[in-house]
């Protein structure tokens, strides 16, 4: 039997995308730059048909990809090495909600928004919300780690992740974590969260819910310059205070925004601005930003709002997750880069950051997860214009360079991927890596799932094979 | 043993010592205390080559919370290990050697603005036995939730890093909830980088009795937003809840009204202490962890059986503490067994015996049901240890 057929003989005609014209919209996830055609997509219905698809994968010796809905941007989806998608995105039901014990069972391919408005009457919400989250999966939140603008105070996807139910890349299904997150041995929700699909494919996850909180606040601090308010944001850091959000854009950003439907009555002319969110009870909410408004004021701020009602709020942050949207208008391509700095280190970053985009000749922009150190640089280019694709990519590798430098690290919420494997080295030994690597083989000493993701390309000799890497044309290192 | 030892003595001189019997940890022949990753490197390769097992120990604070037989040679103390110390209260976050004392850190921060999300459990608590042992106080949730990154030493003696001073990272695998919890059963933890917490502006202790059937009501209490710690624990007529509430002044204050509407009332500070320090007591302890609505019967459960209970029911944990020793009456060790089972069972939830003799624990899990991730646990360890010589049969699955 070919491998069509086998795959056919589990999801059928209606779950199996062969054609050039099909599969060429899988070819790429939200980084364009590196592109992979897969030889199949199927679309399985259940765990057995996902156990059933790996075995056949195993058995005609290719590899398989596991995809939610394709938002990533780091590559992590991308069939780099060819082989097989498996889509998950029709598994997406929230098979159980205990609004006692505050959690919910769902499959992988539950919107992540979805989740947080079926729970909603209940009084709960789900915390982790990526700019993707009205398209992003469960699931791949889970392989990312994904993070969003409130990881700053309710954490990343790890911290919500009570169990999994993950077939194993030999097809086995295995439960990890419970209900109640306790594991017996050793923590191996914790060890899949962020692995990038590279140790199996997650069926079922066992999410914690948490209360929508009694009172929210969101200001704006405006600002003449980004250094000011990256300061604010340190005083707000330093002075103990934990917002639910600390956000920067730039003026650039500012003005795509305006121009974009997300626009939200913005300043075009501030040169950042500073969006803090913070919730709880009613009366510390209102004491909170009494003390980040002296904060911001102290920082320079010209200008200080807050959110009047429930309208602008929603306001405020559609401008800052319609960002990467609205710099669609920039140019045809975006690449959003993600890296993490120590936070008092932002201002001196940010000025390296600019002056690297200037140097290159790029338009580059910056909206980011201040509270957190977390920066996106997004560079708005045209990737048919083969000089500015090489500009792109040196001042990207420039960029993380800078921040490793200042004791930061390559990514903090979009995953090394097929995008930054070969810039692990600027953090990790080979004995470091080994490490990782050994975590990899207990759960895929056949390296099937999701190959040529987070390792070095000369880990793996077939890694090293030009072609395979997908960005042949643009030499990284 | 002897030949190891002579190599040993010559990598490590002073390091090798004497070995002090204690109590649950078995015969060995002599304690290793590097005080460098390099010696420590060197020790580890030597027992790797020669597969000679070691037992790890950090401050003591629990010895018992193992499986036994613990088949180790030598015992291998990472007190010496207090190099690489970093505070940093500007960014929130610390990087600190393995060796050095929760107490002591504590002692550091004092006055910074920044505390250290461990309680301090036991006067030698060390941080890398916290981490290692995943070990959770009533304040502060688990270690995992403040690991940002750490460096360790495998048993085959490389030495790593991963994770570091950032709050946020997910550059490759997180090797960090690997190794938070291993129990030393994969490598030596030699420093590690925390996540600080801002001081709380306001702290208030308020007591409150339970009704018969006030499962629930204690549930809603402990969940207060503001409520750091919320132990039930025994009272002459009942269970009381204890509640520790911090945060700035507003919260507190919002907390502390429900709280008096509820029938509570302030008290002074030290009952989570006095909690803290019988959740140490007695020979022979339980903890089951839970769906928190279900915590009420699974302390019904061990109550039942004879164990005093220590209760957070916000978090599911339910503790259970006898104070007197099975002794060799299997009968009865294996009815105190059944219970932790049971009381896990009613809960939804899984169970560990965190002490008991080496007799009770003889020929079985402390650590509760592993179910079928026991073959996946069992490739990862011998990934990191082919030739078992970290804490040999002491985790799960006498891994």
């Amino acid at each position: 039997m070919t491998l069509v057929s086998a795959l056919r003989a589990v999801v059928g005609d209606d779950g199996l995308l062969v054609r050039d014209e099909e599969l060429y919209a899988y070819e790429a996830d939200g980084l364009t730059l590196h592109r992979g055609l897969p030889a199949a997509v199927v679309l399985p219905r259940d765990k057995t048909d996902v156990q059933r698809l790996v075995r056949v994968c195993r058995a005609h010796g290719v590899p398989f990809v596991p995809r939610g809905a394709g938002t990533g941007l780091s590559g992590g989806a991308t069939a780099i090495e060819g082989g097989v998608v498996i889509e998950l995105q029709r598994m997406d039901r929230i098979v159980r909600v205990d609004a006692q014990d505050r959690l919910a069972v769902v499959q992988p391919g539950v919107v992540n928004a979805d989740l947080s408005k079926a729970v909603a009457p209940l009084g709960l919400f789900y915390a982790p919300d990526p700019s993707s989250q009205q398209a992003c999966t469960i699931g791949g939140n889970v392989a990312e780690n994904s993070g969003g603008p409130h990881t700053l105070k309710y954490g990343t996807t790890t911290d919500h992740v009570l169990g999994l139910e993950l077939v194993l890349p030999d097809g086995t299904l295995v439960r990890m974590g419970s209900d109640v997150g306790a594991a017996t041995g050793y923590d191996l929700v914790g060890a899949v969260v962020g692995s990038e699909g590279t140790l199996g494919i997650v069926t079922e996850a066992t999410v914690r819910l948490t209360p929508i909180p009694e009172s929210v606040a969101t200001m704006l601090g405006i600002f003449d310059g980004v250094v000011d308010a990256c300061r604010a944001v340190g005083a707000v850091i330093g002075g103990g205070l934990v917002p639910a959000a600390l956000e920067i854009i730039d003026q650039r950003t500012i003005n795509a925004v305006e121009d974009s439907r997300y626009a939200a009555g913005l300043p075009r002319d501030a040169g950042a601005i500073l969006i803090v969110e913070v919730d709880g009870a009613a009366g510390s909410v209102a004491a909170q930003v009494e003390r980040i408004r002296g904060f911001a004021e102290a920082a320079g701020a010209r200008e200080f709002r807050v959110a009047g009602d429930d309208d602008e709020r929603a306001r405020f942050w559609r401008a800052r997750k319609g960002a990467f949207g609205a710099m669609g208008r920039l140019a045809p391509d975006l690449y959003v880069h993600d890296a993490v700095v120590p936070r008092k280190k932002l201002p001196e970053i940010l000025a390296a950051v600019c002056e690297i985009g200037d140097r290159h000749r790029l338009k580059l922009s910056n909206v980011f997860h201040a509270g957190d150190g977390n920066l996106h640089p997004n560079i708005s280019f045209d990737r048919r214009d083969a000089d500015e694709r090489v500009r792109v990519i040196a001042a990207g590798e420039e960029i993380l360079r800078t921040c490793v430098e200042a004791g930061g690290v390559i990514t903090g919420e979009h995953g090394v991927g097929t995008e930054k494997r070969d810039y692990m080295r600027l953090l990790f030994s080979e004995d470091d890596l080994g490490a990782m690597i050994r975590l990899r083989h207990a759960f895929d000493p056949e390296r099937v799932c999701n190959p040529g993701k987070i390792f070095p390309a000369t880990r793996f000799c077939v890694e090293s094979d030009p072609k395979a890497r997908g960005y042949d044309e643009v030499p990284l290192s | 043993m002897r030949e190891a030892l002579s190599q040993l003595r010559r990598a490590l001189e002073d390091a090798v010592q004497e070995h002090e019997p204690r109590a649950d940890e078995g015969m060995l022949h002599a304690t290793l205390r590097p005080a460098s990753e390099e010696a420590l490197s060197q020790a580890l390769r030597i027992c790797h080559a020669r597969e000679t097992g070691l037992l790890l120990r950090g401050g003591g604070t629990e010895p018992s919370f193992a499986n036994a037989p613990c088949t180790a040679v030598f015992a291998l103390e990472t007190g010496a290990l207090t190099a690489d110390r970093e505070l940093d209260t500007e960014e929130g976050v610390a990087l600190l050697p393995a060796g050095e004392t929760v107490a002591s850190v504590h002692a550091s921060l004092a006055g910074s603005g920044f505390e250290l999300p461990f309680d301090a459990t036991g006067a030698h608590a060390t941080i890398g036995g916290v981490v290692a042992s995943a070990r959770q106080g009533f304040r502060y949730g688990p270690p995992r939730d403040a690991v940002l990154g750490m460096s360790v030493v495998l048993p085959t003696g490389e030495r790593i890093r991963f994770g570091g001073r950032v709050v946020k990272n997910v550059t490759g695998y997180d090797l960090n909830k690997l190794f938070t919890g291993s129990f030393g059963s994969l490598g030596v933890i030699t420093t590690v980088w925390l996540r600080l917490r801002p001081v709380p502006e306001c702290v208030e202790t308020h007591r409150v009795r339970l009704a018969d059937d006030g499962g629930s009501a204690a549930l809603g209490l402990a969940r207060l937003g503001s409520a750091r710690a919320a132990v039930v624990v025994p009272d002459p007529e009942g269970r009381e809840l204890q509640l520790e509430l911090a945060g700035d002044a507003a919260s507190v204050s919002n907390d502390a009204a429900a709280l008096a509407a509820a029938g509570a009332t302030p008290c002074d500070p030290g009952g989570v202490e006095e909690a803290a320090r019988q959740r140490l007591s007695g020979p022979f302890r339980v903890r089951v962890t839970g769906l928190p609505s279900a915590w009420a019967g699974a302390a019904d459960i061990l109550e039942a059986a004879g164990a005093r209970v220590l209760a957070e029911p916000a978090r599911g944990i339910v503790r259970g503490i006898f104070d007197d020793g099975p002794g060799d009456d299997e009968r009865a060790i294996a009815r105190r067994w059944a219970a932790a089972r049971a009381a896990a069972r009613r809960a939804s939830g899984t169970y560990a015996i965190e002490a008991a003799s080496i007799d009770a624990r003889l020929g079985r899990e402390v650590f509760g049901d592993v179910g079928a991730s026991a073959p996946l646990q069992r490739a990862i360890k011998l990934q990191y240890d082919p030739h078992r010589i970290l804490n040999p049969g002491r985790f799960v699955g006498n891994a």
